[in-house]
């Protein structure tokens, strides 16, 4: 029985993405409870990580349901981006404006991250060695 | 159509967009034919030619924005995968993240500011790289800012950052994937992160433990943001 249980556990992504689900709604709980100011999916990603690295947690319980969510997130976005329905004013100059905005801020944050973790990543690598 | 069936309709047309971006994605493998672009175009398209509400829209799928949750939880996977890489690079991290930082707040400032957009859009518009619990959470903070313009912006953030950001890494010299993780991280959260996770383990880990420093130290930052203005 117990046997069965284990090996449904292991094969079925399904039943692990219940158990990350159920981690999550603790995490929910718990930032509720104590009023952390931090999202409760942040909260759960750092107790799996403190339950993996200690070995209290095999990965293999739960690998098969999270790389199946994280293969499918972009879904999860959909509905959050079509809340341009509730402000048509986007569609005008004042969303053209934030639109440039928006597209200068992304180009200029990425050249300087490429820049500086470039330079550091090969600096750290070459101090290893 | 009767109030039941619209919710269990939004829903549905959703996920057969999705499924049908996926394949489409798969054929053409564009940057542009991105699946979170096409599934936002036709659901988008969908909803105006049929006047949807947005009320009647989220009714129907707003138990897969509570899946964020879950999904960003699950990224405490490939973290651990690469944590021999991470515990190796974490001060690489760190700074990047806080450079990173640094540049998206300073650079949206200016730029609102530039464009003559009013106080409450440019303090929304402060938490642009930022993944959108952490970005709902400083604007909370703040105070002055309108949390559903921060969702809008960063959601647009990150869907132009995983489209411009895969453009610009294909022009800029081939960088390491610990550094293509971090540039997706840092300029589009989430999305961005999505994406790493598509091109390898190591960026999408990187992207994902990037992405969540950022979004730590931007809280930081609301805090003191508030009481200094306080």
């Amino acid at each position: 029985m117990i046997q069965t249980g284990k090996r449904l556990l292991l094969s079925s992504r399904w039943l692990q993405i219940g158990a990350v689900i159920g981690i999550w709604r603790l995490c929910v709980l718990i930032v509720h409870v104590l009023d952390l100011p931090l999202p409760a999916g942040v909260l759960g990603m750092l107790l799996v990580l403190v339950l993996l690295l200690s070995g209290l947690l095999d990965s293999k319980w739960l690998n098969r349901g999270m790389n199946c969510l994280l293969d499918h997130m972009v879904l999860f976005f959909v509905p959050a981006m079509m809340g341009v329905l509730n402000h048509r004013e986007l569609f005008s100059a004042t969303g053209l404006k934030i639109f440039a905005v928006i597209v200068i801020n992304v180009l200029v944050v990425m050249t300087a991250t490429f820049a500086v973790v470039e330079f550091l990543f090969f600096w750290r690598n070459r101090n290893e060695r | 159509m009767s109030a039941e069936v619209k919710p269990l309709f939004w829903g549905a047309v959703t996920i057969g967009a999705y499924v049908l971006s996926a394949a489409i994605h798969r054929r053409l493998r564009s940057s542009w034919t991105s699946p979170l672009l096409l599934t936002w175009a036709l659901c988008l398209a969908l909803a105006l030619i049929v006047h949807a509400r947005y009320r009647d829209y989220l009714r129907g799928t707003h138990w897969l924005l509570v899946m964020l949750g879950p999904a960003i939880t699950a990224f405490a996977m490939p973290i651990y995968e690469q944590r021999l890489l991470i515990r190796q690079f974490w001060p690489v991290l760190i700074i990047g993240a806080g450079i990173g930082s640094a540049t998206a707040f300073g650079t949206s400032w200016l730029l609102t500011s530039a464009f003559g957009l009013p106080v409450s859009f440019r303090l929304s518009m402060l938490p642009l790289s930022v993944t959108t619990p952490f970005a709902l959470e400083f604007a909370r903070n703040i105070g002055g800012a309108k949390p559903e313009l921060t969702a809008i912006c960063v959601a647009l953030t990150g869907l132009v950052g995983s489209v411009v950001g895969e453009l610009l890494l294909n022009w800029l010299p081939p960088g390491s994937a610990f550094t293509r993780g971090s540039v997706l991280g840092m300029g589009a959260h989430a999305v961005g992160t999505a994406k790493a996770h598509q091109w390898g383990v190591i960026e999408g880990s990187v992207a994902s433990m990037t992405m969540t420093v950022t979004g730590i130290l931007s809280v930081v930052i609301g805090l003191i943001i508030a009481q200094c203005v306080r």
